[in-house]
């Protein structure tokens, strides 16, 4: 299967951030229908997790950017997400970022970030940009922290409280 | 892949577009979307539209938008549906309500449905039809579908007709 819009394939590294595939499906029910899909409005059924992989290949065609899938390169794990999503109630674009479990700690999750925070700003002209982050998501508050985003202010999404982080523009940490 | 362009008498289909979003919503948080599990808020129709067009690329089938070929407005879509609960892939359809009772759902449909054919030699497409929307069920008649009650529904009320696409050129 090939992709009609381009998604490009970024690389850093140790990963491969590439365009999504229907083989990513299980990982996906894998992770949607777990607790860890609790910041990202799961979990999910199977089909809700199923709609999630599809909801971020119709975003790439219908916005030109979206969520890539990570693999680590060295032997094609898929470990995560990394992307911009911006379904259509969002306040802005938002540069968001999940791994799977398993794959924490080992700096995957800030390597990829930076990797997709620079490509949107050199090829998407989008940034600086924004992270919504749940307050008692503390690794993902921290992962921002690390890349140099810097809070800028609380709001309320759907009942749910968030912190909106702002990215330095540059694609590199301040 | 994304979807072709294709056209009828006075339609055309084609890919859908972000600017396809508002007339979709619009019809989604009306009414007139009963039959089709609304009415549905933004950010619901948001999840369904992206999960619809993502479709295109994984599958080879999918929605396609339809616009009136003469004024190019948007007036609704018709394509091919088939979430990951599907027995198998539906033909459906929607016409916002400023175009209805002009046959564009006809039009369109037979459209896809010999798409369907020449593209995938498919034998069949049906319709998941809520045995309430006398609407629909009408219209899927019209176009030569039956009322098979052997086959499986998205759930269990759902009236399921299947159309013979072996006539299909």
């Amino acid at each position: 299967m090939t992709l009609p819009f381009s998604i490009p394939t970024v690389m850093t590294d140790r990963l491969t951030l590439r365009a999504p595939r229907e083989s990513d499906l299980d990982a996906m029910i894998d992770f949607g229908t777990s607790p860890r899909s609790h910041y990202v409005g799961g979990p999910f059924n199977r089909l809700g997790a199923w709609r999630l992989l599809m909801i971020t290949i119709g975003q790439w065609a219908l916005r030109g950017y979206g969520y890539w899938s990570v693999d680590r390169t060295e032997d094609s794990v898929f470990l995560g997400r990394v992307g911009v999503i911006f379904p259509i109630d969002s306040p802005e674009p938002e540069l968001a970022w999940g791994l799977f479990d398993g794959f924490e700690g080992h700096g995957y999750g800030t390597e990829a970030v930076i990797a997709a925070r620079k490509y949107a700003d050199t090829h998407f002209g989008l940034g600086p940009l924004a992270s919504f982050i749940d307050p008692s998501n503390t690794r993902s508050l921290a992962l921002a922290t690390r890349v140099g985003a810097r809070f800028e202010r609380a709001f309320d999404e759907d009942g749910e409280p968030h912190h909106l982080y702002r990215h330095p523009k540059s694609g590199a940490p301040a | 892949m994304i979807a072709p362009t294709l056209h009828t008498q006075n339609l055309t289909l084609r890919m859908p577009c972000l600017a396809d979003f508002e007339p979709r919503a619009e019809f989604a948080s009306s009414n007139r979307s009963i039959w089709e599990g609304g009415p549905l808020d933004r950010h619901s129709t948001w999840r369904i539209f992206a999960s619809e067009v993502g479709q295109w690329p994984l599958l080879g089938y999918g929605p396609f938008s339809v616009d009136d070929t003469a004024t190019g407005a948007y007036v609704g879509e018709v394509g091919i549906y088939h979430p990951s609960d599907y027995p198998e892939p539906e033909l459906g359809w929607f016409v916002i309500p400023t175009a209805e009772g002009r046959g564009i759902a006809a039009e369109a449909a037979l459209r896809v449905m010999l798409w369907a054919r020449q593209t995938f030699g498919w034998d069949r497409l049906v319709n998941y039809i809520d045995p309430m929307n006398a609407r629909s069920i009408a219209l899927a008649m019209r176009l030569g579908g039956v009322v098979d009650e052997t086959l499986s529904g998205q759930d269990d009320t759902d009236v399921v007709i299947r159309h013979d696409l072996r006539g299909l050129a």
